[in-house]
């Protein structure tokens, strides 16, 4: 497949304006970039994506500066080409591509649970993974490596505890 | 006194089978000694009297193992094998632990190691059925007690417990950042620092023997681990490391490591190097003798 030729199916049926960008790895192996402005637009992709028998690998998602909105990233493989598709959530939620595409049940699930965007129009509510007495969102908080490394409690209970054995 | 036939039943909580694996090895290999405690395996709680818990206990297993601790007959034994069961290990601070395990239950018998060895093992699960049985006859749990199978012996490249050369140490905090599990605290004292390793907590990956400059943490072959719940916060490894005091301002200061030394100034005898003298000393000796 040829990323004019995925173009040519997705421009006319697209909504708002977005952004196509073609580029290629180290190895040489193609891919593309679809920016969306309209996030209703996802399903006009996602129909493109199944009309070329292709499948959603994974989305990832991270917090932006801006409250409430998260970048999230669709990637999908039409047979051996990638293609990413890039879109802003507003009030934390986007349109579910599940009943298009079977393959981003997972990968929309895991997004719902780490970074609380909700999901709308996905077949299924329950959670992935996390256990329901966990907040959802739990990616949300930045928390640096070398805090997550030298231990992320800000008290000194356990350390005083040992402190105590040593000395007795 | 009657003897009491242990009997042991298995709660994973949300371990990552690594300890699950040990404890089958220890309980159906002979050279463990496990049968020779007369220990049987039960495939319901409500007939154990010795549960054998591993796992951090992850926020998703809480109710599980709360569910199973209300089917337990009193008295009963619990043995946290592992040391996600013991401290979470690395998983401390996690969003998702709920643990460690005597948040919950009273521990008896702590098994620390990541995972522990089958003798270390086997060696809770002892000291499990002796508590068991004082328990049984009403009697007090004791404060220690002596290791039952004496066959701790494992090759000498094995990584155990780890332990540090004081003499090499120069408290420069490298073994406490890169620490996975937050099982090294530094602290200053008035006359040098206060190196602790907490045996508890140790995943035994030997990232703190990897990257410490001068080579003073090192690991062991010891894998004495299992112990009573009252060692819990006493099983560490105390190291000092002192300040010298400067031949000529008589101010302390930080020796430099003798390993290091040793690597920067290859061709000269480090001991002959003006080891004993303050970095404030050091360089004014220094530029008095270039530049003088």
């Amino acid at each position: 497949m040829k990323i004019d030729e995925f173009n040519n199916a997705i421009k006319s049926k697209i909504t708002g304006a977005y952004e196509l960008k073609e580029d290629s790895d180290s190895y040489g192996n193609s891919n593309a970039w679809v920016i969306l402005e309209n996030k209703r637009d996802v399903e006009v992709v996602a129909k493109a994506i199944k009309a070329y028998k292709g499948r959603c690998v994974v989305a990832t998602a991270y917090k932006n500066e801006k409250e409430n909105t998260h970048t999230v990233v669709y990637h999908f493989d039409i047979n051996g080409t990638i293609v990413n598709m890039q879109l802003v959530t507003d009030n934390q939620s986007v349109h579910s591509i599940t009943p298009i595409l079977k393959s981003a049940d997972w990968a929309e699930r895991e997004m719902r649970e780490m970074y609380d965007i909700e999901v709308l129009g996905h077949p299924c509510s329950d959670r992935l993974f996390l256990d329901y007495s966990l907040v959802k969102g739990v990616l949300n908080e930045y928390i640096s490596l070398s805090k997550m490394q030298t231990g992320l409690s800000d008290t000194d209970v356990l350390w005083s505890k040992i402190n105590k054995g040593a000395e007795s | 006194m009657s003897e009491i036939i242990p009997k042991v039943f298995r709660i994973n909580t949300g371990s990552c089978n690594g300890c699950d694996v040990e404890f089958v090895a220890t309980a159906f290999v002979d050279k463990f000694h496990i049968e020779s405690l007369g220990v049987e395996l039960v495939e319901d709680v409500k007939d154990s009297n010795l549960l054998v818990i591993t796992g951090p206990l992850t926020a998703k297993s809480e109710p599980f193992l709360k569910k199973y601790l209300n089917q337990m007959k009193k008295p009963f034994v619990v043995v946290g094998v592992g040391t996600c069961s013991v401290s979470c290990g690395i998983f401390r601070d996690s969003y998702a632990i709920n643990g460690p395990l005597d948040k919950f239950v009273e521990v008896d018998v702590n098994v620390a190691g990541c995972p522990p060895r089958p003798q270390s093992i086997a060696e809770g699960i002892a000291k499990g059925v002796k508590v068991l049985n004082q328990k049984m006859h009403g009697e007090v749990t004791p404060k220690k007690i002596d290791t039952i199978f004496q066959d701790f012996s494992a090759p000498q490249t094995f990584r155990g417990k780890m332990a540090l050369h004081e003499g090499m140490c120069t408290g420069c905090r490298t073994c406490e950042t890169v620490c996975p599990s937050t099982a090294i605290k530094i602290s200053k004292t008035d006359d040098g620092f206060t190196h602790n390793i907490w045996h508890n907590s140790c995943c035994y990956c030997g990232n703190c023997a990897y990257f410490c400059p001068t080579g003073a943490i090192h690991s062991t072959n010891n894998f004495d681990t299992a112990k009573l719940s009252n060692h819990k916060y006493t099983d560490i490894n105390i190291a000092h490391i002192e300040y010298e005091t400067c031949t000529k301002c008589q101010e302390k200061f930080m020796p430099p490591s003798r390993g290091l030394l040793g690597k920067a100034y290859v061709h000269d005898d480090v001991n002959k190097l003006n080891a004993k003298i303050c970095p404030s000393c050091r360089k004014e000796a220094n530029f008095k003798r270039m530049y003088a």
